[in-house]
Parts: structure tokens; sequence; C-alpha cells
């Protein structure tokens, strides 16, 4: 009996651990530089600690008309950090991976007009996401298509 | 990547009804992004985790102030601006500073700080990132280090 249950506790850790070791991994699919459907900028999803952060690497227009140089956070709602540049600003904030595809927990922010969104991620294959912002319920948002700049197979 | 936190808190105390002030100071801490580097944006990280004896005590922080200097003879001539943020791995990340531009010729400078930032959620979780988003104005054959001190406010229970 005793064996029996040595036994049936290695299976429940082996499988336990096996588990935790895919979801690391399936989440790391988010990693990489993706492009919204507008086209006016591209997206470098990195990792730091157990989150996914994306932050602007590319900007179609990067130089602000009015002043000539390049474009900061002019709209950021805290006064003291409108200078933050806009390249290498993080626009996607704290996901964490929940698993069958989907990125939860997460925000999006608009350097257009200074707002933060909740965000879901949903990957539809290893190139397309649907990055959905809303503000409550995700079922009053935008869905927007965005493509993985350096495409991978499936 | 990640090193252990090499710094100490160093108190200056005084005392509020609520709990008792003491300056919490991070020198040197050694932000690397990898080479070979190219112009455009890099990110540096490092994990800090908080003294035991600090451990579930932190009721308030603020930053006080952030400075960075070079960590050899290239001083600063690298970089277009600094960023600088936290997050834990339960706490949402939160902007605190920023300098843009860096002064040119500069070895050292400070960075602005927001008022607004309140980084107590990650002393109260106990293990965070200080994170640097560089600019980098060219690109770089070698590894880039920027060393960081930053001063935080802090209120500890009685």
């Amino acid at each position: 009996m005793k064996n029996v249950l040595i036994a049936l506790c290695l299976v429940l850790s082996g499988s336990l651990f096996s588990s935790f070791i895919q979801q690391g991994t399936d989440g790391d699919r988010l990693l990489g530089v993706w492009e919204p459907s507008n086209g006016r900028a591209r997206v470098k999803v990195e990792k730091i600690g157990s989150k996914y952060f994306g932050k602007i690497v590319w900007l179609k227009e990067p130089i602000d008309p009015e002043t000539n140089l390049p474009k900061v956070d002019k709209n950021n709602p805290d006064p003291a950090l409108q200078s933050v540049p806009l390249k290498g600003y993080r626009m996607l904030k704290d996901f964490t991976y929940a698993g069958n595809n989907q990125w939860t927990g997460g925000t999006i922010y608009d350097p257009l007009n200074g707002s933060t969104y909740n965000c879901t991620i949903n990957m539809r294959d290893n190139n397309t996401l649907d990055i959905r912002g809303y503000i409550g319920v995700s079922a009053f948002g935008r869905t927007d298509v965005w493509k993985r700049l350096q495409v991978q197979r499936n | 990547m990640w090193v252990v936190a090499m710094a100490l808190s160093i108190g200056l105390w005084s005392c509020s009804e609520s709990g008792e002030h003491q300056d919490y100071t991070l020198d040197n801490v050694n932000f690397i992004v990898s080479g070979p580097i190219y112009e455009g944006s890099e990110t540096a990280q490092y994990e800090i985790v908080l003294d035991e004896s600090l451990r579930g005590k932190v009721v308030g922080a603020k930053l006080k102030s952030a400075r960075i200097h070079a960590s050899d003879s290239a001083g600063l001539s690298m970089l277009g601006s600094v960023a600088f943020s936290m997050v834990g791995n339960k706490a949402d990340m939160g902007g605190m500073a920023v300098l843009n531009p860096v002064p040119s010729g500069s070895s050292e400078a400070d960075l602005s700080v927001s008022a607004e930032a309140d980084p107590t959620v990650y002393f109260e979780e106990g293990r965070f990132y200080l994170v640097m988003e560089l600019g980098i104005n060219q690109d770089w054959d070698a590894d880039l280090s920027v060393l960081g001190d930053f001063v935080f406010d802090l209120e500890v229970k009685k």
C-alpha cells in the first residue's frame, strides 16, 4: 500500500511539474515583434519576471510635427512622465498566460489620447493576435488584429 | 536576467503616527544590456529581493531620487533617453522617472521623478524588478552597462 501511495505521489508531482513547464513555454509564444492593423507602429513583446509587456520599437511617423523632435508621451496623465519617448514605450503591460492561447490581466495604452484600457490577447495562430481593449466589461470593447513581423511556421 | 541585489537599507529615521520613515538606498545597481546593441530601445532589468527585516512591514514608499552614472570612460554618450519603471510579479508596472534627453557629454545625470508615482505595492510584495528603458543613439559592439542610484522613503510599521 505504501509503495502504491509513493508511486501515485511521484506521478502526480511529475504531471504538475510538466504542466508548469508547458505553461511557461506556451506563454512565451507571445514573444516577438508584432504590427497592429494600422501599420503605424511595431511592438516588441518581452518578458519581465513572469509577465509579458509590449513596447513600441518602431513608428511610421517618429517625429512630432509640432516640435520637430522624436515623439514623446505628451498625453500621459502624469505630467512628470510626458517626456518619456514613445519609441520604447510599453503600451502592453502586465499580461499573464491563462492557457488556451489567451493572455489576460493586462492593459493597453493608447498614446494618441493617453487612455489605458483593460485588454485580453488571443492568439489565433502563431502569427496572428486578436487584441481586445475594453473598459469594464469585455463585451464593450474593440478588437484589433496584429500580425507577427517575422513570420514563423505554424 | 537578474542578479541579486547588493544594496542595503540605510536608515535616516523619523517618526509619524502610522510608522517610522527611513531611507532605502540602492547604490550602483548595474543595468546591463548584452551586445551587440543597435540604435533604438533596449530594456535592462534588475531584480530586488527585499531584506527579511522589511518583509511585510512597509506600509508606504516614495521614490526620492534616481540617478544614473557611467560605468566606464564611454560615459553616457550612447544614451539619448532613460525611462525608469518598477514592476512586481503581482503588482502592475508603474512609471517612476524619466530623463529625456540625457545631457550630452555627461558622466552622470539625475532623472525627473514622478511625484504621483507610488511604489508602495512593490515593497509590499517584497520582490520586484527595476526596469530601465534605454534609448540608444548609436550602434555598439560590446555590452552596455549603466549604473543607477536610487533613494526611497519608506514608511515602516513600528
